[in-house]
């Protein structure tokens, strides 16, 4: 596999990451589903447990979109050296 | 439609009348439904009505979309994974990338690994079934309360107190009340320690997982160098 192919590779991988990233965001259900709005403790409950969601859920959206640019990151660095190395063959 | 949707009605309109006799009349002192009351903060007929609202089906479905990323970046991974053994590259450029694609594609995982990306992602679709699973177990209660108290004795006295001319004495009725509130409240008060021990099992293994670089290898450049380009 030539340096190009797997810095194709690296992309590919991280825009399925940072695609993922948004999804993530969308898949709350909402706090509606764990019925938020009650009153009193079980309200508080409820809320509680929708912000423990909520952040669980975001979490997983930021390592995604981190990790997405990792590789991206990775893919550019891979390609300047495959530049670098025709560069120095020619 | 589960067994609680089907008993709604009948659960509503006894627990209108067990809310009302509760709050124009109390409950009988000492009795166990007062540190029910305190605890849940709520009346009987709002812990169904919160009871209701709850939708194990979109947690299911949230759980599942979960899942279905974490397959996606396991796919990823199997394809990072022959990347890096197809590679066609050699020398000390080579070892130092090699290292940090190894590094990039570990800390991806797969569905199998725990303190990964995917690993991370197969944790929370667990959470949030462990989520339904609460919901299914409140919801079952609750209709468990209705299909036994419907029926029973303290029900009648209940509803018999909104005649005109009541069967049962104030003091019976109050009873009944606290009797039949105290049913609904319970699991109520159950489903706050199971919330409890639902984050001790689940809370660490969502965290946000943090990335650590390799220690990139810093031998000395030179030798040589095979590259496909």
């Amino acid at each position: 596999m030539r340096l190009d192919d797997l810095a194709a590779r690296l992309e590919a991988a991280g825009d399925e990451l940072a695609a993922s990233s948004t999804t993530m965001s969308l898949i709350d259900p909402g706090a509606a589903v764990l019925a938020a709005d009650a009153p009193g403790a079980l309200g508080d409950l409820a809320r509680d447990l929708h912000r423990e969601l909520t952040t669980a859920l975001t979490a997983r959206g930021r390592e995604s979109a981190a990790h997405g640019a990792r590789l991206a990151d990775t893919a550019q660095t891979l390609r300047l050296v495959a530049a670098n190395y025709r560069e120095a063959d020619s | 439609m589960d067994a609680l949707d089907r008993l709604a009605e009948v659960g509503q309109d006894l627990l209108r009348r067990v809310d009302a006799t509760l709050v124009d009349r109390g409950a009988p002192p000492g009795d166990p439904i007062w540190p029910l009351l305190r605890q849940v903060g709520a009346l009987p007929g709002d812990v169904l009505r919160f009871g209701l609202r709850l939708d194990e089906r979109a947690l299911r479905s949230t759980a599942n979309e979960v899942r279905a990323v974490a397959d996606r970046f396991t796919h990823e991974h199997r394809l990072l994974t022959a990347g890096i053994d197809a590679g066609t590259w050699e020398g000390t450029g080579a070892e130092a990338f090699a290292s940090v694609w190894r590094s990039l594609t570990d800390h991806l995982g797969t569905t199998d690994d725990g303190p990964t990306i995917c690993g991370r992602l197969v944790a929370t679709g667990s959470y949030v079934d462990a989520l339904a699973d609460w919901i299914a177990g409140l919801r079952g209660e609750l209709a468990e309360a209705i299909a036994r108290v419907a029926t029973s004795t303290e029900a009648v006295t209940v509803r018999s107190a909104s005649r005109p001319r009541p069967d049962a004495p104030a003091s019976a009725v109050v009873e009944a009340a606290a009797r039949i509130g105290a049913r609904f409240l319970q699991p109520a008060a159950d489903a706050f320690t199971a919330v409890d021990d639902l984050r001790a099992r689940w809370m660490g293994s969502v965290a946000e997982l943090r990335y650590t670089p390799p220690a990139v290898p810093s031998g000395p450049v030179g030798g040589v160098t095979r590259v496909q380009l």
